[in-house]
């Protein structure tokens, strides 16, 4: 199964800011995670999750700044703002409004075999 | 003796840079933040067992698209140039405690002339002083008009200026269009009227000042 190209373009900005509300983190670390919790479903690729992340940060929602890897190499990490955490709460709000629709019609259909 | 040379990163990421140059994705900023993301990437391959050479490969396959990458740098990069010309222009300008003539001002605006006045005047738009009254009373003697060179259109009543064979440039009124043969009637007072080619129109007025 591959999820749309909307559908990962609409997810990717609450998974970003959610991803660094727990922890400032870095790009090829956050596009792991994504794989991990989605149990591979969600790959999402540099070319996808950069720019996203450059977008997010001109609009004032995250920060970045470059900083040493364990090994010492040069990274760059990203960490959530104020105005990010609040776009994340606003975020939340939308997409349970389409989680509690969804789940309540799903519940009504009888199950497809 | 081995069958290929041996495997040099660096040379190698200095060979993906300019190919990301040759894509159009050229900030430094940028290309270090993929290239340490190459490098992230190889780590965890290595780590399962892949070669560094092999590792190389498979890191810079799994980049993605770089033709979106390089639609959405070019973006940005198209309009920072703008914005960092504008920028200095204005920082230049601005100066405090500069004399008026200070050198470093008169330079730039000299620039601005010339590359923006003059062309302007050339292709655009351009002054003239009316010296008779071959035009009155739309086009008063001794004042002066802004003629606009881009127009492509006429219309009966409009006043052109238009050059005949011994290159003069003059006034007139356009009276009749003849389309079929691109061919434009003009009339100037006391004068007989002429038909020229609408080639000979060099523009048309568009405002008169007293």
């Amino acid at each position: 199964m591959s999820l749309s190209k909307e559908l990962v373009a609409a997810s990717a900005t609450p998974i970003i800011l959610s991803i660094l509300a727990e922890n400032e983190n870095y790009g090829y670390s956050i596009i792991r995670k994504v794989d991990e919790l989605s149990g591979g479903e969600m790959q999402w690729s540099d070319g996808m999750l950069y720019p996203v992340l450059h977008r997010l940060e001109k609009q004032g929602l995250i920060k970045s700044k470059w900083g040493k890897s364990e090994t010492g190499r040069r990274r760059k990490y990203y960490k959530l703002e104020i105005k990010g955490k609040k776009t994340l709460v606003e975020e939340k709000r939308k997409w349970n409004v389409i989680n509690t629709t969804l789940e309540s019609l799903w519940k009504q259909t009888k199950p497809l075999i | 003796m081995e069958a290929n040379k041996t495997f040099n990163l660096k040379d190698a990421l200095d060979v993906w840079r300019i190919s990301m140059y040759e894509k159009n994705i050229c900030e430094k900023e940028t290309l270090d933040e993929l290239e340490s993301h190459i490098l992230d990437a190889m780590d965890e391959l290595i780590d399962c067992g892949h070669s560094q050479k092999e590792a190389f490969s498979i890191a810079i396959n799994n980049l993605g698209n770089s033709d979106s990458l390089a639609k959405e740098f070019k973006l940005n990069f198209s309009f920072h140039w703008i914005v960092k010309l504008y920028r200095n222009i204005y920082r230049v300008l601005s100066t405090k405690n500069l004399k008026f003539y200070h050198p470093r001002k008169l330079i730039v605006g000299g620039c601005f002339a010339i590359i923006i006045a003059l062309p302007f005047r050339y292709i655009v738009a351009s002054p003239y002083l009316a010296v008779s009254s071959a035009v009155s009373p739309e086009v008063p003697e001794g004042s002066r008009v802004f003629v606009y060179y881009l127009s492509q259109q006429f219309k009966v009543g409009d006043i052109v200026v238009f050059k005949l064979e011994d290159n003069k440039e003059l006034l007139g009124r356009v009276l009749k269009l003849d389309d079929l043969n691109s061919m434009v009637t003009v009339g100037r007072n006391r004068e007989n009227h002429k038909t020229i080619k609408i080639k000979s129109i060099l523009g048309k007025v568009i405002v008169t000042f007293r």
